[in-house]
């Protein structure tokens, strides 16, 4: 693998993202088990 | 930062025992920060060709401590009467000498580093940092990271300054650190550089390359300290797959199961992997997939993987409208590996503004997945890869950095 001249180059940066797509599976487990105050931004 | 209710004593339990708060943990590690730095900045410099020695700087001056009686060079800019006299530097000393001043001050040297004060004097900070350098001189002044060259490599714009010699040295050097810098090491938060970028973030004019390069560098430090010398087989294959198919291995986790049986696997790997177009293309996609996941898992029960201390790993948020998901939700459970990196800025280089970022606390004990550089083509990425399962809970907000700070958990799935 590390003698591989070309690596894959394509949306590495969507690797290290959560994008909306994430957050709706992540979310489709229903409520969280434990709720918390939440944060509100300025 | 906002500390929520019962989570304080929480963090406080997983993060610092029980003698310890969250914000003297914060103060600790921005005091040590400073050394930490400091130490680093002595080791990174001899990689850096552009940088001058103090002696022949003409911004920075020779002087005496009053207090210490120590000699050191500081920024002109930060000379102060009442504290440091000027000093005739010597004739011509000894390499050893000259290479190595802040040997014998450790405590004076931080002060020029952004790490000292970069929240309370943004504006100032520019004027004495190395990131600023990147700034001001002419032949970069119109380069923008775009053009920087690093991205037709690595399709990312902010990572892949260092060649392989420079990781080797910095695994060797970092593999020399007490465990105490060690520990600091491993907690810094980057706030200095991720204050830096802010400054200027979405400033076409601005040539981040040395900004970027340090994080890379400090996070590559990290790297080297929390991943295993050695790796068996099947974790080393497993690994690689997911570094490549990230999201589709994911997606099986989040929505269906692997349903291919054992042997089924061992039958497809057997095999090997068929030409572009064969009819056996997808059985064995499939079977890779099961592969990778049954392989990951294993490996995030060694005893191997588990981290020997606290660390910190960064993912950003692409909108504020998904961020927005996520504090409405305030904890949540994740059946997918979460893949996240040692480098803040990982995710950056394309807009006008910094993602929110999400800042993971990991504590030590804790499974985590890291490939060695020599093994790795995506070692720039420094990534560190969390089980399935785990469960993240917002524990403060850095209103300042837009940075939400992340208690990590694992086994949480069912």
């Amino acid at each position: 693998m590390a003698d591989e001249k070309k690596i894959d180059t394509k949306d590495r940066d969507k690797r290290y993202t959560y994008t909306e797509n994430d957050a709706k599976s992540i979310f489709q487990y229903g409520p969280t088990k434990k709720p918390i105050e939440k944060i509100e931004k300025k | 930062m906002l500390l929520l209710g019962d989570n304080v004593n929480l963090i406080q339990k997983t993060f610092n025992g029980d003698t310890m708060t969250f914000s003297s943990l914060e103060k600790l590690i921005r005091e040590e920060t400073r050394e930490v730095i400091g130490n680093l900045k002595r080791s990174f410099s001899l990689y850096e060709e552009d940088e001058k020695p103090a002696s022949e700087d003409s911004d920075k001056m020779l002087v005496v401590n009053k207090e210490s009686g120590k000699s050191y060079y500081i920024s002109k800019k930060s000379f102060d009467p009442a504290k440091h006299q000027k000093s005739v530097p010597k004739e011509k000393k000894t390499k050893t000498e000259e290479e190595e001043p802040a040997a014998e001050t450790p405590a004076e040297t931080p002060a020029e580093t952004p790490a000292e004060t970069p929240a309370e004097t943004p504006a100032e900070t520019p004027a004495e940092t190395p990131a600023t350098d990147t700034t001001t001189t002419d032949s970069t002044a119109t380069t923008t990271p775009a053009e920087s060259g690093t991205e037709s490599k690595t399709g990312l714009k902010t990572v892949g300054a260092l060649n392989k010699v420079d990781v080797e040295k910095l695994y060797k050097k970092s593999n020399n650190l007490y465990p105490q810098t060690r520990e600091h090491l491993l907690q810094y938060d980057y706030e200095d550089i991720i204050d830096m970028y802010d400054l200027r973030v979405g400033d076409k004019k601005v040539d981040f390359t040395k900004l970027y390069k340090r994080a890379e560098m400090i996070a590559t430090s990290k790297h080297s300290l929390i991943t295993p010398k050695t790796i068996d087989k099947e974790t080393l294959m497993a690994l690689g797959y997911y570094y490549l198919n990230t999201e589709r291995i994911n997606n099986i986790l989040r929505y269906s199961q692997p349903s291919l049986s054992k042997p089924e696997i061992e039958r497809q790997l057997k095999l090997g992997k068929p030409k572009e177009g064969d009819k056996r293309e997808k059985e064995y996609k499939s079977a890779m997939n099961a592969f990778t996941i049954r392989e990951m898992d294993y490996a995030f029960e060694e005893q191997l993987q588990r981290l020997d201390y606290n660390i910190l790993t960064y993912r950003s948020v692409k909108s504020e409208e998904v961020l927005q998901m996520f504090i409405d939700a305030g904890q949540w459970v994740d059946k997918s590996f979460v893949t996240t990196s040692l480098n803040p800025l990982i995710s950056e280089g394309t807009g006008k503004k910094r993602l929110p970022l999400f800042e993971f606390l990991i504590p030590a004990g804790t499974a985590i997945l890291t490939l060695p550089c020599h093994s790795n083509d995506y070692c720039h990425e420094t990534e560190v890869t969390l089980p399935r399962n785990c469960r993240y809970t917002i524990q403060g907000f850095n209103d300042t950095r837009n940075i939400y700070k992340i208690l990590v958990e694992q086994n949480y799935g069912g």
